[in-house]
């Protein structure tokens, strides 16, 4: 192996409180990507504003990044992505930074699949604003000022897969084993793939009372499927995805069981992880619908027009 | 000799190209002109006036009194005559069955000319605006074979059968005005149009827009995303259009997106990652890149807003003109900020600041402001073929292996910088919208704070000398002028109508260079002249100087300026002076 473990792990100590599910991610990730040896170089680390968004600064130093505006990771991982159409992007959001302030350009990056794995560390609550709901909380749900929530839940999940998305999946940040695979299933996935994960505020979103609470999730959480990620032994070649269903009749390929199983969670209170949706012919990405040349170069010299273009586009112009 | 023709026809009627066929005749023809089209923000049926100025001096500015008026549109028949002059030559429609007033009124059979071309109304509807180009185009004295050979380029491109049909009616106005020239003393007087056939070598007609879309192609523009916004939106879809046809093979990628931060964001994240990236919009979008442009300051990434304006605030007069957002786009976003804005007065300088603009960005490090409006932006203007002179600059952009690389280093006087997946890893950084040390490391040290603020002021104000240099004529004047973008083509009328030769100084970027001080200590008064209510302007050159007499003209009533109104003013101010 050429990279070691080191080669991932960051050398900024976290700075986010200690047992947050947030860290849980960050192991998380640099597990996946050790294991798959995938150079750091490769991956451009994306995030908005959040505690969550301060991830990426917390593994893979030799990987650039950048941690941008609340909300507004998805549409710099379009730009990045039309600049760059080859880079593998790998972005952080909070559920704040996606479901609230950001709802717009996820969905519209959904539909026009930037590649890009999409993590939503969803705590269920603002946690560097000190406390506050967010969008993916659930009606009835108390902070512990005892305020209560009186408005719907925004699903991601359930916007996602409306909008077109090709890969879904739900982890848990307790679970760090499980959210390893998944990420290492979505970087074999060609557009945006997007995991939301139950990640726990400690400080915000960890008492009873609170569906996000680590407790609960750890009670209700069910296993859909148990992946494998087989590496292939000539290594040039992508490792192999192996999915084994858990969850008798749910068909991870199937639109309609991804829909159903979101939409019954309402009434089954269970929390569904693993790869909820895996389409088998995935969509073209933004850059291939566009069907522009694969990648925009760097380029020092090679610009602009050629005399006779310029000429003769002038010429059009001429009385 | 000084003519304004205006064509009033209802919007959506064809009349635009119709009118556009008419200035290029003029110009084929050695007459000099430019046009303006005053547009209403509606699709169809709304009045809209196109302005074609014909003037000897070769001034472009908009002038108030009519002397050719076509009115083809009943609705604003009356109310347009009001403003026409004394002897002006009125020409409509005689199916409208109008009274005709006292004025010389040329009435054309529209019906009856036009019958016999074709079997279709709505087609007959469209070439009764070629009847009157043809009309117009004889009683200026143009020539028929010249004529017809703009009616060529024109329309033989797209089809024989369209060049036929529209040549047909051409001279279909062109020979009734043939037949019925005694009923019109207008051609018997002075101002007879052989007169104003003059040499010149503006041998283009190209409008601002197409200019800045050739502008940044040249510059080597590769990605833009954008939100549709009049007076914007012909910019990047011809950037779009010509792109296409022109560099197909060099990967040229537009995206439309989802709302102007989008597009402002996605300009970061491409820029950031090595493509020359630009935006385009208007005053709403503006507003709504704020975050994103002091993102682009305060982490350095190259970015480039192209600020076509119109007349705000909030939806305002989309398809009107201003020069509103010069503070917000100077300043914008919250906290300390300062950027660099050109601010081109015509098509050649759009062409080379849209180029600059890209260069000046990745040079330093730093969204730039390109400032020109719907006056500039969407009218068609007479110039000499442009003139290609810029050269590439990608900034300093470090690739190679280096043990101790600072992204942000301070005593730099242009900033390093290194690029994800181009640069080695050994270079690699995490760039971040929040406090920072010279490395990217977050720090809320006050200093480094302090002299990283610094720092972003000074990048901007020491290297001036990479921005485009402003313009200055000195005379032996009382007074000067202090002028920019569009404003700047009424300046030679202005001096004229004074009937003196005043000192000049065209602006041509911000942050102001201390020549311009220099330039007013001078003179009596400097009058800055502007399209927008508060001397924006103004108010950014009073803000730094000492004692220099800077005095605010404005015009700011969504019409493109006129020399007459800022004389107007310039006279009171200087009577009640004495
Ligand atoms: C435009 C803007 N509005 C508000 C804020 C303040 N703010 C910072 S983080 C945040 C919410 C973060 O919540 P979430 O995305 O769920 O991340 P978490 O901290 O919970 O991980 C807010 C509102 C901001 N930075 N920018
Ligand atoms: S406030 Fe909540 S989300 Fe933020 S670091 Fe602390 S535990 Fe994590
Ligand atoms: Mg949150």
């Amino acid at each position: 192996m050429s990279f070691s473990k080191l080669d991932y792990k960051g050398k900024n100590p976290s700075t986010l409180c200690k047992g947050c599910g947030h860290d849980g991610i960050t192991a998380s990730i640099v597990n996946a990507y050790h294991e798959l040896q995938i150079p750091p170089q490769d991956i451009i680390k994306l995030s908005g504003i959040g505690c969550s968004s301060k991830i990426p600064n917390y593994f893979m130093d030799s990987s650039f990044g950048f941690n941008s505006i609340h909300g507004r990771m998805a549409s710099l991982a379009t730009g990045v992505h039309l600049s760059q159409p080859k880079a593998k992007l790998l972005g952080i959001s909070g559920d704040g930074d996606t479901a609230s302030i950001g709802l717009s350009g996820f969905l519209h990056m959904i539909r026009r699949n930037v590649p890009i794995i999409y993590i939503i560390a969803d705590n269920g609550v603002y946690g560097l604003t000190k406390g506050q709901f967010s969008a993916t909380s659930k009606s009835g749900d108390t902070l512990k000022s005892k305020q209560e929530q009186v408005f719907e839940e925004i699903n991601s999940l359930l916007l996602a897969l409306n909008t077109g998305c090709d890969f879904v999946a739900r982890a848990f940040s307790g679970d760090q084993v499980q959210l390893k695979s998944i990420i290492q299933a979505a970087s074999l996935h060609s557009g945006s793939a997007v995991i939301n994960v139950i990640s726990p505020c400690v400080a915000y979103g960890n008492h009873e009372g609170y569906s996000k609470n680590y407790s609960l999730n750890q009670e209700i959480k069910y296993d859909l499927n148990e992946i494998d990620i087989i590496p292939d032994p000539k290594e040039a070649l992508l490792p192999k995805l192996n999915i084994k269903n858990l969850k008798p009749d749910y068909n991870h390929h199937s639109i309609e069981s991804a829909l159903k199983l979101l939409q019954s969670e309402q009434t089954t209170k269970a929390l569904h992880t693993g790869i909820i949706y895996l389409n088998k012919n995935p969509k073209e990405n933004l850059n291939q619908r566009l069907n522009k040349s694969a990648e925009n170069k760097f380029d020092l010299e090679n610009f602009g027009l050629s005399d006779e273009e310029f000429s003769s586009f002038l010429n059009n112009y001429k009385i | 000799m000084d003519f304004r023709i205006n064509i009033a026809t209802p919007n959506g009627t064809g009349s635009y190209t119709a009118n556009r066929l008419l200035t290029k005749i003029l110009l084929k023809n050695g007459i000099f002109c430019s046009s303006k089209n005053l547009f209403p923000s509606n699709i169809a049926g709304l009045p809209t006036w196109f302005n074609i100025r014909i003037n000897k001096e070769k001034f472009t500015g908009f002038k108030k009194e009519t002397n050719i008026y076509i009115g083809f549109n009943k609705k604003t028949y009356l109310s347009d005559l009001e403003d026409i002059g004394s002897d002006a030559l009125v020409i409509t429609n005689k199916d409208f069955k109008l009274s005709t007033s006292n004025k010389e009124t040329i009435e054309i059979p529209i019906r009856e000319l036009t019958k016999p071309l074709s079997e279709s109304p709505s087609l007959r509807k469209l070439l009764s605006n070629l009847v009157y180009v043809g009309y117009c185009a004889k009683v200026l004295g143009c020539n028929k074979e010249k004529s017809i050979e703009v009616l060529k380029k024109d329309f033989l491109k797209k089809s024989e059968e369209l060049f036929k049909l529209n040549t047909d009616a051409f001279l279909k106005g062109f020979d009734y005005q043939n037949e019925t020239e005694s009923e019109a003393t207008f051609f018997k007087q002075e101002k007879a149009p052989q007169t104003l056939t003059t040499d010149f070598d503006e041998t283009h007609l190209i409008d601002g827009n197409t200019a800045s879309a050739l502008g940044f192609l040249d510059g080597g523009a590769s990605v833009v995303t954008w939100y549709p916004i009049t007076p914007s939106s012909s910019l990047v879809e011809n950037f779009e259009k010509i792109g296409r046809t022109l560099k197909s093979s060099k990967g040229i990628t537009v995206l439309q997106c989802e709302d102007e931060i989008s597009s402002a964001v996605a300009v970061l994240g491409a820029g950031w990652s090595g493509a020359r990236a630009f935006t385009a919009t208007s005053g709403p979008g503006l507003s709504l890149m704020q975050e994103s442009i002091g993102l682009g300051y305060f982490s350095e990434v190259p970015m480039v807003i192209a600020d076509v304006q119109r007349a705000g605030p909030s939806t305002g007069l989309p398809t009107r003109t201003a020069q509103g957002d010069l503070l917000t786009a100077h300043y914008s976003s919250h906290g300390d900020t300062l950027h660099p804005v050109l601010l081109p007065s015509s098509v050649q300088e759009l062409y080379d600041d849209s180029f600059q603009s890209l260069n000046l960005a990745e040079s330093l490090q730093t969204p730039i402001i390109l400032l020109s409006d719907l006056d500039l932006g969407m009218n068609d203007w007479s110039t000499k073929a442009l003139q290609r002179s810029n050269k590439v600059n990608r900034g300093q952009v470090v690739t190679s292996k280096q043990d101790d690389f600072k992204r942000y280093k301070l005593n730099k006087n242009l900033p390093e910088r290194s690029l994800p997946r181009i640069s080695d890893p050994s270079l690699s950084y995490f760039t971040r919208g929040s406090g920072h040390d010279e490395k990217g490391r977050y720090s809320e040290n006050p200093e480094v704070y302090e002299s990283k603020l610094t720092k972003l002021k000074n990048k901007v104000i020491k290297n001036k000398n990479l921005f485009p240099k402003d313009i200055l004529k000195e005379e032996n004047s009382e007074f000067s002028l202090i002028f920019y973008g569009s404003t700047t083509q009424i300046i030679k009328e202005v001096n004229a109508l004074l009937g003196e030769s005043i000192s000049t100084y065209q602006i041509r970027s911000l942050p102001c260079d201390q020549k311009v001080y220099d330039f007013a200590k001078k003179y009596k008064f400097n009058f800055v002249l502007e399209q927008n209510r508060d001397g924006q302007m103004h108010k950014i050159l009073k803000a730094n100087s000492l004692n220099e007499n800077f005095v605010s003209l404005t015009q700011f009533n969504g019409l493109p300026s006129t020399a007459e109104h800022f004389v107007f003013q310039i006279k009171t101010y200087l009577e009640k002076d004495s």
